[in-house]
């Protein structure tokens, strides 16, 4: 079940004990084990599985963090696109708001 | 004492009354199917069709399957009967009249092994094989996939499946089960045209899916079922009349997510069905084909297969 609206100061966790994903051409197939549901991620959705696995980020941080990774500028990855897709991944089960 | 031989080598009496009794044990593939409900039709089906296949009339091991052809009720054994299949859950089961127990039969086989089946990934798809690997073709029911398996074992292939491909958990290797190509309405007489009329059975006619015949396994076919292959093509074909043919290679991950709801028991198996759909792609590609004949299919296929034997070089 998805979190609901996204506001900034939600931090958002994965694990990968909860999924196997399978690389193709930096694409990703990802297998939730919850689910049994299998899901096809671009490298930026997949991006953000795998940088909220080690610590919990915001929207915003994970933003700076992905455009360092990825060596995107603010144009080429909005705030708005990270709070779209974390959207969209929420309601797949493979990450979720931490709570506090 | 238990002995394993072949239908055409019992009497009829012997059929009938081990399916009487509900102790005839047909082998075939990985799996060991009991069988119940006597009936004449059937019993002509078995002998026509599934002929050169292994039986036992009194089986003292375990089963996979166990399927009872069955009246529906008390009064349709008698008075016009009927027949359902009973694979022993509940499934949403037409009661047909006797004439049509093949299709019953056919019928309960397939849902057993699509809905109970833990051994194997199954994937709703038809399969051939030579000794370079085998062809997996996933399509919807009336997208020419019987009678392009039919067309391909023309060709030298052994048959695998009309109706699922049975890949092994872990090593993602396909298993045989080659049971009789179903040819619905207009793919009786192509299949008739290719295989020659002593390979295509009698008529059922008028059955809720139309006229209904099979086109049988052959003797080495079903010999040979205990060996395996690796898939080496993946298709998805359509066959629409008077459409051009066009092929289009599908990458790994589009193919994967178009087999995954081509599996009746991805569910089931989850993780494990997952990591085995990924795994047949190992050594092979997968390409959609469009076509408005069996001949135009064909060329796609050696299309396809020179490709990647190419791209391999």
């Amino acid at each position: 079940m998805a979190a609901g609206p996204i506001t900034d100061d939600m931090k958002w966790r994965s694990s990968s004990d909860g999924y196997i994903a399978t690389e193709f051409d930096d694409t990703y197939l990802v297998f939730v084990k919850a689910s049994a549901e299998t899901h096809f991620l671009n490298f930026l959705s997949f991006g953000i599985v795998t940088e909220t696995e080690s610590v919990a980020q915001t929207a915003t941080e994970l933003a700076m963090n992905l455009r360092r990774r990825f060596e995107l500028t603010d144009e080429e990855l909005t705030q708005e696109l990270v709070s779209l897709t974390l959207s969209e991944l929420d309601d797949t089960g493979l990450i979720w708001p931490e709570t506090v | 004492m238990s002995t394993v031989t072949r239908v055409s080598d019992l009497s009829r009496r012997e059929i009938r009354s081990s399916l009487r009794e509900g102790s005839l044990l047909l082998h075939l593939g990985p799996f060991a199917q009991l069988i119940s409900g006597s009936s004449d039709p059937l019993i002509d089906f078995l002998q026509d069709t599934y002929r050169d296949c292994q039986v036992e009339l009194f089986p003292s091991d375990v089963t996979d399957v166990h399927l009872n052809l069955r009246a529906p009720n008390i009064l349709r054994k008698f008075f016009r009967p009927q027949v359902v299949p009973d694979p022993g859950f509940e499934v949403p089961a037409v009661p047909l009249p006797i004439e049509m127990a093949p299709l019953a039969f056919e019928m309960g086989l397939n849902l057993s092994v699509a809905l109970k089946c833990c051994r194997f990934v199954t994937i709703h798809a038809g399969v051939v094989a030579d000794k370079d690997g085998a062809i997996l073709m996933s399509a919807e029911s009336g997208s020419g996939k019987s009678t392009l398996t039919a067309a391909l074992l023309e060709r030298g292939y052994r048959l695998f499946s009309d109706e699922f491909a049975l890949v092994g958990l872990g090593d993602a290797v396909l298993q045989p089960y080659p049971r009789p190509i179903s040819l619905k309405e207009e793919t009786i007489p192509i299949v008739r045209e290719l295989a020659g009329d002593e390979w295509i059975s009698p008529i059922v006619k008028g059955s809720p899916k139309g006229d209904i015949a099979y086109r049988r396994a052959r003797r080495s076919d079903i010999d040979q079922s205990h060996k395996q292959a690796k898939a080496k093509l993946i298709l998805f074909p359509e066959f629409e009349p008077g459409m051009r043919p066009y092929k289009r290679r599908l990458n790994t991950a589009e193919a994967i997510l178009r087999l995954i709801p081509a599996s009746t028991n991805f569910g089931l198996l989850g993780e494990q069905a997952y990591l085995a759909i990924t795994r047949l792609f190992d050594d092979a590609v997968a390409y959609e084909l469009s076509y408005g004949s069996t001949e135009q299919s064909l060329s796609l296929i050696d299309e396809a297969l020179q490709e990647r034997d190419d791209h391999a070089a």
